[in-house]
């Protein structure tokens, strides 16, 4: 996260030494420093808990297996977020490719007419306990996040849920600062109108 | 500002990016006029309702498993040296021996002090960070180092080390740290490796960039810059196709040096290539061993017995 940077390099440094010797406790304390921002950007990326969950352990995997290629001169938060961000990439690719994930679907089928937000929320991807664990805002949230262009909604959810500053984000979408403010803007007005037909169904329901 | 402006900058002022003075004009300007406004509104409750979702934590078990899936990772990559090893007869007990050695390694709970090495002889000044304490205190002949301790020698100082059949020359302004028997993390200098050419005792020296070196003779291993020129990918879409000019970057690795025996170099990317007797061995930027015939000739002209 944001605040990660903001920690003295040479602490940095003797967490990277020692996660390269293979320290347990080092694993543990780099988990515990990135768990929350890290966990939170994968799960509103690929929309699903148990998946969230597996990519965020096989992101500290990968990190075990690349830190030789790590370069200090990008922040190591920076480098595990951009791990993450290519495995869930990975993931929603596969899972394109296997037909499995229905809001696609739903968005090729039904090009040009008006999606209903309950339509969405049918035939959301989320497991009927992942749904019963959450609230009506956030089945709205992931639904919309869902609805999102992949590249959109990894800017937007970088920014909102890891809480990276604009450059951090350029540099693990290999991007300008103004193209990733450029996607965050539109993210926003994309979202904005997603969640808007719902509301405008709402109170018409009300109304009517 | 005109509407289109204004509009504009709305998502920049729901995000809270807009500075002062145009957040003032928009505020301005959303005072006077109800369609922005409307916008602005939606902006805002988007916004609101992708921060009120709330935040999740990975359970402990989750947590647990993925420390220990990174274990399990370093161990696996510590055994692959041996585990590719083609040339021993008694390859497949050095690999059952080197697993359960990296694994016990990798499981190795900082705190738990074993003797990893005794200090055989010292000329001049190095001192000893215990693991328990934190405290540095001067290393005499019979100090035992404990797994988790950190060495350091001074200037002119040079420290013998043994642990069975596997000796260690420390050379003067070199420091390591021992995170497992047998294993020597090298974080400044030069050190002399010396082990047996068969049997199960070996000796591992690590470098930050996960690069580990096994010898089993007698071999120099030192940090030195390894300089690579690192190129740059085609720019923006549309603009004229410009390379970007190369860039020479330069990293801190093992340069390892073999008097006799053998020395097995494993890259952070699972490459293992061998240096042998007359060899040296070095990784490149990447992690990529490499080996050629050794450059300087004399061998360890630095090693005189303290």
């Amino acid at each position: 996260m944001a605040g990660d940077e903001d920690k003295p390099m040479n602490l940095e440094d003797d967490l990277l030494r020692k996660c390269a010797r293979g320290d347990s406790a080092a694993y543990r304390e780099l988990v515990e420093r990135l768990e929350k921002p890290l966990v939170n950007f994968i799960l509103r990326f690929v929309g699903e808990r148990h998946v969230a969950e597996d990519l965020f352990q096989e992101t500290f995997v990968r990190v075990v297996k690349t830190l030789g290629s790590f370069r200090p001169e990008a922040s190591l938060s920076t480098w595990i977020f951009t791990i993450a961000r290519n495995l869930s990439l990975d993931w929603l690719k596969a899972k394109r490719r296997h037909r499995e994930m229905a809001l696609d679907a739903v968005t090729s089928e039904e090009k040009g007419r008006v999606i209903y937000f309950k339509d969405v929320m049918r035939s959301s991807s989320a497991s009927p306990d992942d749904r019963a664990e959450s609230t009506e805002d956030e089945r709205r949230v992931t639904a919309a996040l869902a609805r999102l262009s992949p590249i959109k909604r990894e800017a937007l959810v970088l920014r909102i849920y890891a809480g990276l500053q604009y450059s951090e984000i350029a540099r693990i979408q290999g991007a300008p600062v103004g193209t990733v403010k450029f996607r965050i803007h539109e993210a926003v007005r994309d979202l904005t109108k997603l969640m808007g037909v719902e509301d405008d169904r709402n109170s018409t329901a009300l109304g009517g | 500002m005109t509407c289109t402006d204004v509009r504009k900058l709305l998502p920049d002022r729901a995000l809270g990016d807009l500075d002062a003075e145009p957040a003032a004009e928009v505020a301005a300007h959303l005072k006077e006029c109800d369609a922005c406004r409307a916008e602005d509104g939606g902006f805002g409750r988007t916004l609101g309702l992708l921060r009120a979702a709330p935040a999740v934590v990975p359970s402990t078990e989750r947590r647990s498993a993925a420390v220990a899936a990174m274990a399990r990772a370093h161990a696996d990559q510590s055994e692959l040296l041996l585990a590719r090893r083609p040339r021993r007869s008694w390859a497949p007990w050095a690999t059952a021996a080197a697993f359960l050695l990296a694994v016990v390694g990798a499981l190795t709970v900082r705190g738990t002090s074993s003797t990893a090495f005794t200090v055989a002889h010292v000329t001049g000044r190095a001192e000893l960070r215990d693991l328990e304490t934190g405290r540095w205190r001067p290393v005499t002949s019979g100090t035992a180092i404990s797994v988790g301790d950190r060495l350091v020698t001074q200037r002119d100082c040079k420290v013998r080390l043994v642990a069975g059949a596997v000796e260690l020359l420390m050379d003067q302004d070199s420091s390591l740290e021992i995170p497992v028997a047998h294993r020597v993390a090298l974080d400044r200098g030069r050190i002399l490796a010396v082990a047996p050419e068969s049997g199960a005792e070996t000796l591992e020296i690590t470098d930050m960039g996960n690069n580990i070196v096994r010898v089993r003779g007698r071999a120099e291993l030192s940090l030195r810059d390894v300089r690579s020129h690192v190129g740059g990918s085609m720019q923006k879409k549309g603009a004229p196709s410009v390379l970007p000019d190369p860039k020479v970057e330069v990293r801190r690795s093992l340069v390892v040096r073999v008097q006799t025996g053998e020395a097995a170099l494993g890259g952070a990317r699972k490459q293992v290539l061998y240096a042998l007797a007359g060899e040296e061995g070095k990784f490149q930027f990447e992690g990529k061993p490499e080996t050629a015939p050794l450059q300087e000739p004399g061998f360890g002209t630095w090693i005189e017995d303290p």
